[in-house]
Order: structure tokens, then sequence, then C-alpha cells
């Protein structure tokens, strides 16, 4: 039981053509550079967006199956969705953001505490720092129990000690959650850090090709130690880099 | 000096104000976020009394509410009284000569909200309509006092359009701008200037609280 996703969509440049699973309890990672078309597929999962073709399930539930005309709003699929930049509530201090949309208040306080932003839970949102913001997102994004946690690019506009905090705090917590993570990022140290699966996007397509590129490149100028990658023989179907990196960061 | 008629005045402003933010904050959600079919055409008819000299829009209405007409007939029986010449029949007329200058203000409040709250919003889950009166409307404080600011101010100069509805008796229809205009008429230069002076307190405390309401908005920002 989990994610599952087949979406094509004609964009701009290019058409769309995403296909993935992703398993309660995983995290998976959508790398690729930018205007690759990895904020439109989770833009898609989150309803915000309709596939020109395509099939969304989660856990047995159709939100989206263009064949048959489905297509369930975003308030009705039960999602948690970090934006790339902060978008906390102006008007309301931290803890109502968080508790915007919950429904057991002791899971906001829980959460304000485990994400060590209890102390500012009065402050307004223009009034703390860029990493408190990104951690009131993400608990305002699990503070309903998402059924499913998209995260795009939460960590890009922070710098690099708080980003790294924050990672870690985003791996201690996948423990805890038993939902599928889809964690889009054109980091692909982060992917490799945080992701059970990785699935590269170039230009709207699967590319395992690019992926494998990027870590040789990366071995070659001594950022990334040896990892396990795991291609299979058909390009196309290999989609689901398992790649048994953990110590990659360390 | 007539206080009579500044009393009407402001009744009328006060009134006129708080109706039209009602009105205008769901019209300008509607013309902002929804895709119904005919928002230019919707857009175009909200703006006409901007356009029509005040004395045309007020024969039109004059027309329209007259117990001759369909609407003025239907509202005489459903309520037993005619629009014409009654406190109602301007209150109604300054509704519709208003509406532009309430609605503006609150679609560029609206349009000025950035896009990925709402979309926050909806994916928490939040329905159409506690997206408007939980992230829309306390973003647009600013956009919504700018309305109620115009409102109020034009309701208070409103001079052609209240002649031709609502005429001008004495204690029913005759406001401020219409009785400097008869004192005037009638060579009561003391009078004028008295009224015309009342007014500016008047305006300016209504500014007051309005900015007393509304804390966060920034002038000249």
């Amino acid at each position: 039981m989990g994610l599952d996703v087949q979406i094509k969509k004609r964009l701009k440049d290019f058409e769309l053509n995403i296909a993935f699973s992703c398993e309660n309890g995983r995290l998976l990672a959508i790398v690729g550079p930018s205007g690759a078309g990895k904020t439109i597929t989770i833009r898609t999962l989150a309803g915000l967006h309709r596939p020109d073709r395509g099939l969304i399930t989660c856990n047995g539930e159709t939100w989206a199956d263009t064949e048959h005309d489905i297509h369930v709003p975003s308030r009705k699929r039960g999602i948690g969705y970090v934006f790339q930049d902060y978008t906390l509530f102006p008007h309301v201090n931290v803890y109502k953001n968080v508790a915007f949309a919950a429904k057991d208040k002791q899971r906001v306080d829980d959460l304000l505490r485990l994400f060590d932003i209890w102390h500012i839970k009065d402050s307004k949102p223009d009034k703390i720092s860029g990493g408190e913001c990104q951690r009131c997102a993400i608990c305002q994004a699990l503070a309903r129990s998402p059924r499913v946690l998209l995260l795009d690019e939460p960590f890009s506009s922070l710098d690099a000690l708080t980003r790294r905090k924050l990672r870690e705090m985003l791996k201690a917590l996948k423990k805890e959650i038993h939902i599928p993570i889809i964690h889009v990022t054109h980091d692909i140290r982060e992917a490799l850090f945080l992701a059970d699966d990785i699935l590269p996007v170039v230009q709207g397509r699967m590319e395992s090709k690019w992926l494998l590129q990027f870590m040789l490149m990366s071995r070659e100028i001594g950022r990334c130690p040896d990892g396990d990658i795991r291609l299979g023989n058909d390009e196309e179907e290999d989609i689901e880099l398992t790649i048994a990196t953990k110590e990659i960061m360390r | 000096m007539d206080l009579v008629a500044l009393y009407l005045s402001i009744k009328l402003a006060v009134v006129s104000t708080i109706v039209l933010i009602v009105i205008a904050a769901p019209l300008s959600y509607t013309l902002v976020y929804s895709r119904i079919p005919g928002k230019p055409f919707l857009d175009a008819i909200i703006n006409l009394p901007i356009v029509l000299p005040p004395t045309v829009l007020g024969f039109y209405l004059l027309v329209v509410m007259s117990p001759k007409s369909s609407i003025g007939h239907i509202w005489e029986s459903l309520f037993g009284f005619p629009l014409l010449f009654t406190f109602t029949g301007i209150v109604i007329a300054s509704l519709i000569y208003s509406l532009p200058f309430a609605v503006a203000p609150m679609k560029a409040a609206f349009a000025r909200i950035d896009l990925r709250l709402v979309e926050n919003a909806q994916v928490l889950g939040l329905s159409p309509i506690a997206v408007f009166f939980r992230v829309i409307l306390p973003n647009s404080l600013a956009g919504i006092a700018a309305s109620a600011i115009l409102v109020f101010l034009h309701t208070i100069g409103e001079f052609g359009v209240i002649l031709m509805v609502g005429g001008s008796i004495p204690g029913k229809t005759k406001v401020a701008s219409i009785a400097i205009y008869e004192a005037v008429e009638a060579l009561r230069y003391q009078d004028a200037w008295l009224m015309s002076l009342m007014l500016v307190p008047v305006c300016f405390v209504f500014l007051l609280i309005v900015n007393r309401l509304t804390p966060e908005v920034r002038y000249g920002a």
C-alpha cells in the first residue's frame, strides 16, 4: 500500500511523463535540474494541477483518473505539503499556523516541541528565522496526520547549517510516520542522505542515466563516497534507483 | 444649520458602507478567484456607475424604482411602501452608485495575496468558504479599509443620484450635500459654510475609526 502515480502533462517546452510508486514508510526523492518538471509533478499529486492523462491512487483510493474523469480536489486528499518557500499564514502566530487545520491539539503541542519551536509559538512568521519558518511549515503539514507528505525543495533557501539540521530532523521523522514521503530536490546529496528511492527527472522524463553521470561526477570530485547503485538492464523501466549510501553525508 | 440633513448623510454613508462591504467582499472574491464565464461582462456592469454621469444613473434608477415599473411595483406590493423618495430608495441608489468604489480596492487586495497561501489552505483541507474567511479576508484588511473609506466619503459627497431618486424631503431624503446646495441657492451662505465645515470633522473621525480598526494599514508605504 502507498502512492501509485502515472501522469502525463503537456508543458510549455516538453511533455511530463512520470510513473512511480512509493510505499508507506518510504521516502522517494524526485531529483533533477531546475525546470525538469519536479514541482509540476508534486503539485499534480497535491491536486493543484490536473494531469492530461494519468492515474493517481493512494492506499487504493483514486485521486485522479483522467479516463474516468475523476479529480479529487486538494482539500479532500489529506495531504501534507511543504512548499518551497515559507508559505505560513502571516496573520497568525506559529502555534495557530501549526494548528490551522489540525484536529488534535495535543499533536500540535507535541510537534512544536519535537521540532523545537515551542518557545516561538506566540511569534508571527515575520519575526522568526527561515529555519524556524520551515520547521513550522513541516509541523503544519504533519499536524493534520496526512496520508502523504509532499516536500517541495523545503530546504533550498536555508543556510548550510540549518539545512543539515533539518535534514537530520526529517530523517528521524521518517521513522516515526508510516506514510509515503515525496521529496522534490535538485540537490542530489540531499536525496542520497534522505531517500529510500530516487527518481531522476530531466525534461519531464525519468532519466536514470543523468543520475549515474551525476554520481560519477560527484565521486570524481570526492564529495560522494562509494555507493551501491543498482541499474536495471532496461533504462526506461529502471525508475527506482535504490541507492544504499547511508554513510554518504557522515 | 440643518443638523437633520447632516445626520441623514452620516446615516446613509454608514449604512451604505456596511452593506457594500458585505456585498463587495464575496463579489470581489468571485471576480478574482472563480472561473465563472462572463467575468469581463460582470466587471463592466459593476463599473458602469463610474463612467455614467450621476444624473443619468439617477434617471435610470428613477425609472426602475417607479411604482409603474415592474421592479418598483413588486417592491411596493412586497414591503408596502415605494422606493422613490424614501430613505430605503436612496440607500439602494447609493449602493449601486458606490459599488465600483467598494469592489476595486478589494479586488486589488485579494489579487495581491500570495496564491501559495490559498493553495496551502486548500491542501490543508479548507473549503473555498473557509479559505475566504480564514485566509483571504484577514490578509486583505488594508484593502477592505480602503473600500470602506472610499464608499463612506463617496456617499457623503453624493448629490445627483440622491436628488433624482430621493428628491429633497426634510428628515427623509434631504442629505447634507443637498442642504448645502439649497442653502447656497437661497443665499444662506452662513448655513452652507457651517454644514460644509461640519463634514470635515465627520470624515476625519471616520478615517480615524477605520485606521484604529485596521492597524496594519500603512499609507504612503
